[in-house]
């Protein structure tokens, strides 16, 4: 267990027991291993019910293990010296209706350990920052969804946690307040403090997550970087071609009785998979040898949601064999 | 510290969000706005009760004659204020009442036409009470005239005039009488000290506005607290943060405690302010209610609670908790009306060591003696089928005596009326019981009027101690004829003996306790203000020997033996005397506050023993001249003492019927009387009683609410302040242990489910 790594979970599983004397076993997490890195935006994916709650839970203490191993900056889960350097925002939060947005965080505040004057010190700016200046002394009855999400990243960073765990963050916040708290999360990791993110919103993890984990039916099926994740083997072309029909076909091995798409101005489109570059190179050396003009060539990327829903295609298929570290092959 | 602080702080906040305390705080507001206007005014010995009227019917016999006399008089002067109806129910002496009614009736409405005369300034006449030795206070009242005396002067005047008329049927007045107004209006006169009404008063209202309305109302607000602090999105919130959990529940408890401490602060203070600025009477120990009613809320509230955290609702909270209130509630009821109604009148409170027999009375007065052959105790004089009112369900006819007239293996008592009934019951006999006959009952002498003790010497003398003085039994005390029964009760005629003054002639204030020395036949009596100790001479009459004045003007009990007085006063305080000079020996108070109920004294005035009205016992050895420590069974429920024949054996009572036999110094038990149970006391002992004390019991801070504004664990049932008459028996600590037993079981729980619950 590397102390760089400010989440380290190895093999963890939770089993919560239900109905009558609790016969009934829900394996909501059946060993889950990776790491988060500190100063990372770290993200976390999966669809309903995967275990991803569970999982921000069981790091936090708020529910217990069932076996494995985890840390939360070098402690063990809900040890409260770790608690204290993490900011927590829960998925539908509730924070109680009697507060104001300046008495919610005089409470959670003091429940980190902060005293009122630095509380005070801190709640005009920290508002300031989510963008609830002006709500400070309102109801938090009278606050919109958005607005009680953005007091609940206030809090979370209230007591300046070297971690911070947002479930959901972003949900019910508008386009705007979207794109101010991705640069707030930027900000915080450019100070040096580690972001972990559990969120649906696969474009704004895409947008700002170094690394994610994909988790599906309680185990991880990818954990590594965007890029690492949205690769595939096979590449993508999109041509643009302007020659000889039968030519085309012959390099790029089209059968007659595959119908070419084919422009007024005689170009051809087409959208190839190929094996590797080589394949790429020899395509584009045999259309040019036969005076093929290439008009255009394009190779559009994976999108991470097209890299999620195939892992979690393949995930819920037959379970496969599950590695060390969780990773399905 | 500071996470747990701001949890507490959160709980006033949502507590002060509550629209339902707001409600509560208009509420108590007004409360205390009504109560203030209230006046309690002090006045001394202005009301007439039936405790001051030691003879009716003389009374009013004197007043009739006076009246069909030609000089003017007192009874003169009092028949031209009483009211015409009453006159006409009365008829002068000679003439026919105007409608024949039941008798009693004029002696029940005699003390309110007394209180109706000495409201007027016409009373007084100085020719009416010419010869009459008035009192210093009486003169000092007449000197000052009596137009200038207000009313209440006016009323105390008339009221040492009556006094002094009619010594032998009027009791000198030593009981304060509160003035109870309101704003302008004058209400009525209430006979009790200020002290005691303030206290009464505070204790009803407290109890009412914050122990029973209060604490539901505060169920109500604080319900929803941990419900919403464990709701799904708060619960995760508080539980990322850098605390316990078991006291995050621990300080959300007592978050809403706090509330409910504040909020009762606010009407106990005011009521404390009230008492204090309106009425004069800064009683500090109204504020120690405070944390009893939070503490009684506590109890209610650990329940809500841990239903709060199981269920997370606040609905189901309140109604868990209203459902706990209605069990302890019927657990309490069974428990509080079976004891007194059913089991205590079982009660022996009295032993009365016969010869070789033991005679004991019950709370009842219904007398028995132990049959060694039945086991059990078998009823003689059968006093409480001939009177019908003791047979009557909740009526106690108390019981003078019984004595035991060694001489002559005889038993002697007076069934006296209760206070309450005192002003038609004056002339009961003596009744008798001799063992030969198998204490059959046979109707005796009638007493002197105003009986307060019956006391036997060693030659067989049957004394009678009243507010005259010392009387002496001659004669056989059987009546000659038998008695007649008018309207069901027992009316004794004349015959036999007769009862004639045993030398000294006194004027005692009621209520007065006596004693007999059982190895010089010396009598000691005490009247609140003064403490006596009066000497047969050779030819057997009483001369005062000794006497000496006690502070403070308390009823007291009194025992004498081994040239020692031991004086028990209503407070708790016990004194020791010489018996030659009365000069203080030594005072102890080993039951705080609490009232004593009897005193005895060993034959042989080693041993003293005082039994409180809560039930404890307490001995003194006088030869050692330090208290008696001695392992008696059933410290807490003892209801009489005695000592027996044998110098060396104290007989104690408990547990309703049983009596144990002690050997002196030693405390070895040497012997058990021990009837078998009915089947309703195993229910109640092996039931009802089990089940209460394991049950928490809420209701019941009333008695340390009670106790806190009076000091004593017990409390009067009625007006009257002799302290043999039955108290109700406050426990205190009973309650307290068994509450913060069930609120740590509780609170406890709480904590477990919250330490060990996913989330």
């Amino acid at each position: 267990m590397s102390l760089d790594h400010v989440i380290d979970i190895h093999d963890l599983r939770k089993t919560y027991r239900d109905g009558l004397f609790g016969r009934r076993r829900v394996e909501a997490l059946r060993g889950v291993t990776f790491q988060v890195n500190g100063g990372e935006i770290f993200g976390l994916l999966g669809p309903n019910g995967a275990g991803k709650t569970t999982l921000i839970k069981v790091l936090l203490g708020i529910v217990r293990k069932s076996g494995g191993r985890a840390a939360l900056l070098g402690r063990p889960p809900g040890d409260r010296k770790g608690r204290r350097q993490v900011g927590y925002l829960p998925e539908n939060h509730r924070i109680p209706a009697h507060h104001t947005g300046y008495t919610a965080l005089e409470y959670y505040g003091g429940l980190s350990g902060l005293s009122p004057s630095e509380i005070r010190a801190r709640r005009g700016d920290l508002l300031e920052l989510v963008g609830l200046g002006p709500w400070g002394d309102t109801s938090v009855k009278k606050y919109s969804k958005g607005m009680l999400q953005r007091l609940g990243l206030a809090q979370a960073l209230l007591h300046d946690p070297k971690l911070l765990v947002l479930d959901e963050p972003t949900d019910g916040v508008d386009p705007v307040g979207r794109a101010e708290m991705r640069e707030l999360w930027r900000r915080l990791k450019d100070s040096g403090k580690t972001v972990f993110i559990n969120s649906h919103l696969l474009q704004e993890i895409e947008l700002v997550c170094d690394r994610v984990a994909i988790l599906v039916q309680g185990l991880v099926e990818r954990v590594g970087r965007i890029d690492e994740i949205t690769a595939r083997a096979e590449i993508d072309v999109t041509w643009t071609l302007a020659g000889d029909e039968g030519d085309i076909r012959a390099v790029l091995a089209i059968d007659s009785a595959t119908p070419l798409l084919v422009s007024e101005n005689n170009q051809v489109q087409i959208s190839l998979t190929l094996a590797d570059q080589a394949a790429v190179d020899r395509a584009v050396d045999g259309l040019r040898a036969r005076g093929v003009s290439i008009v255009s060539m394009s190779r559009p990327r994976r999108t991470l949601e097209e890299a999620f829903l195939d892992t979690v295609r393949q995930g819920n298929g037959a379970p496969g064999p599950v590695t060390v570290g969780g990773v399905r092959r | 510290m500071r996470p747990y602080l701001a949890i507490i702080k959160d709980s006033f906040r949502e507590a002060l969000a509550s629209r339902v305390l707001w409600i509560l705080l208009v509420l108590n507001t007004i409360v205390l706005l009504l109560v203030a206007p209230l006046g309690l005014a002090e006045r001394t010995g202005i009301v007439f009760t039936p405790n001051d009227i030691t003879d009716g019917k003389e009374l009013l016999n004197k007043i009739k004659r006076q009246e069909a006399e030609q000089q003017p008089s007192p009874g003169k002067q009092i028949w031209a204020l009483l009211s015409d109806d009453y006159k006409a129910e009365l008829a002068p002496e000679g003439e026919k009442p105007r409608r024949p009614r039941w008798p009693g009736a004029i002696y029940i409405q005699l003390p309110g036409e007394l209180n109706q005369v000495i409201t007027s300034p016409k009373l007084y006449d100085a020719e009416a009470w010419s010869g009459i030795a008035l009192s210093n206070d009486a003169r000092d009242l007449l000197g000052q005239g009596i137009d200038q005396l207000d009313e209440e002067d006016v009323a105390r005047l008339n009221r040492l005039l009556l006094e002094a008329a009619y010594p032998d049927e009027i009791a000198v007045s030593r009981e304060k009488a509160v003035a109870v107004s309101y704003l302008i209006w004058n209400w009525f006169k209430w006979p009790s000290s200020k002290k005691a009404a303030v206290d009464w008063l505070i204790g009803r209202l407290q109890w009412f506005f914050c122990g029973v309305v209060g604490v539901f109302a505060g169920i109500l607000v604080t319900a929803s607290i941990i419900p919403q602090t464990y709701a799904a999105g708060a619960i995760d919130l508080l539980l990322s943060k850098p605390i316990s959990r078991s006291l995050l529940f621990l300080t959300k408890y007592v978050g809403g405690c706090m509330f409910v401490l504040v909020s009762s602060a606010y009407v106990i203070v005011g009521l404390w302010l009230i008492a204090g600025l309106r009425w004069g009477e800064w009683s500090n120990r109204v504020l120690l209610i405070i944390p009893v009613l939070m503490f009684l809320f506590a109890v209610y509230y650990a329940v809500s609670s841990l239903a709060g955290v199981i269920w997370r609702n606040a609905i189901v909270s309140v109604v868990i908790a209203v459902v706990f209130w209605a069990a302890c509630f019927i657990v309490g009821f069974v428990k509080g009306v079976t004891e007194p109604v059913f089991l205590n009148p079982k009660r022996i409170i009295k032993l009365v060591p016969a010869g070789e027999e033991l005679i004991a009375v019950n709370e009842r007065a219904e007398v028995f003696h132990w049959s060694a052959a039945k086991g059990n105790w078998e009823e003689v004089l059968a006093t409480a089928g001939d009177t019908g009112v003791a047979a009557t369900p909740g009526i106690t006819l108390p019981l003078l005596g019984p004595v035991y007239d060694a001489k002559n293996d005889r038993l002697l008592a007076l069934p006296v009326a209760a206070p309450q009934f005192g002003v038609f019951m004056v002339d009961n006999g003596l009744i008798v019981g001799d063992k030969q006959d198998g204490w059959k009952r046979r109707q005796g002498t009638p007493a002197p009027p105003g009986t307060a003790a019956l006391l036997v010497n060693r030659k067989g003398t049957l004394l009678a101690v009243t507010p005259r003085g010392l009387m002496r039994h001659i004669g056989d005390p059987v009546a000659g004829e038998a008695p007649v029964q008018v309207f069901g009760f027992t009316m004794p005629t004349v015959g036999g003996g007769r009862f004639a003054s045993a030398g000294a002639e006194l004027s005692l204030g009621t209520p007065l306790s006596a004693a007999i020395d059982r190895m010089t036949d010396d009598v000691v009596i005490y009247d609140t203000q003064t403490l006596r100790i009066l000497s047969p001479d050779a030819k057997g009459r009483y001369v005062e020997r000794a006497k000496r004045d006690i502070e403070h003007n308390l009823s007291g009990i009194v025992a004498v033996g081994g040239g020692r007085v031991l004086l028990a006063r209503a407070k708790g305080q016990i004194d020791l005397f010489d018996a030659a000079k009365l000069e203080p020996q030594g005072d102890f108070d080993p039951e705080g506050s609490n009232t004593p109920r009897f005193v005895e004294c060993s034959p042989g005035g080693e041993t003293f023993a005082v039994l409180f009205h809560n039930r404890r016992l307490w001995l003194y050895d006088a030869a050692q001249q330090r208290p008696l420590r001695l392992s008696i069974s059933g410290q807490g429920d003892i209801s009489a003492v005695a000592f027996g024949g044998d110098h060396d054996r104290l007989l104690v009572a408990d547990r309703f019927t049983r009596v144990t036999a002690y050997e002196l110094p030693a405390g070895r038990i040497t012997d058990r009387r021990r009837p078998s149970l009915t089947v309703f006391e195993r229910i109640y002992l092996y039931g009802i009683e089990p089940i209460y004390t394991v049950f928490p019991k809420p209701g019941e801070m009333s008695n340390v609410v009670d106790y806190l504004l009076t000091g004593n664990e017990s409390v009067a049932v009625g007006p009257s302040t002799d302290l043999h008459t039955i108290r109700q028996k406050l426990d205190i600590w009973g309650p307290i242990w068994s509450n913060i037993a069930f609120i740590a079981v509780v609170v406890g729980l709480g904590c477990f489910y919250t330490h060990r619950k996913d989330f």
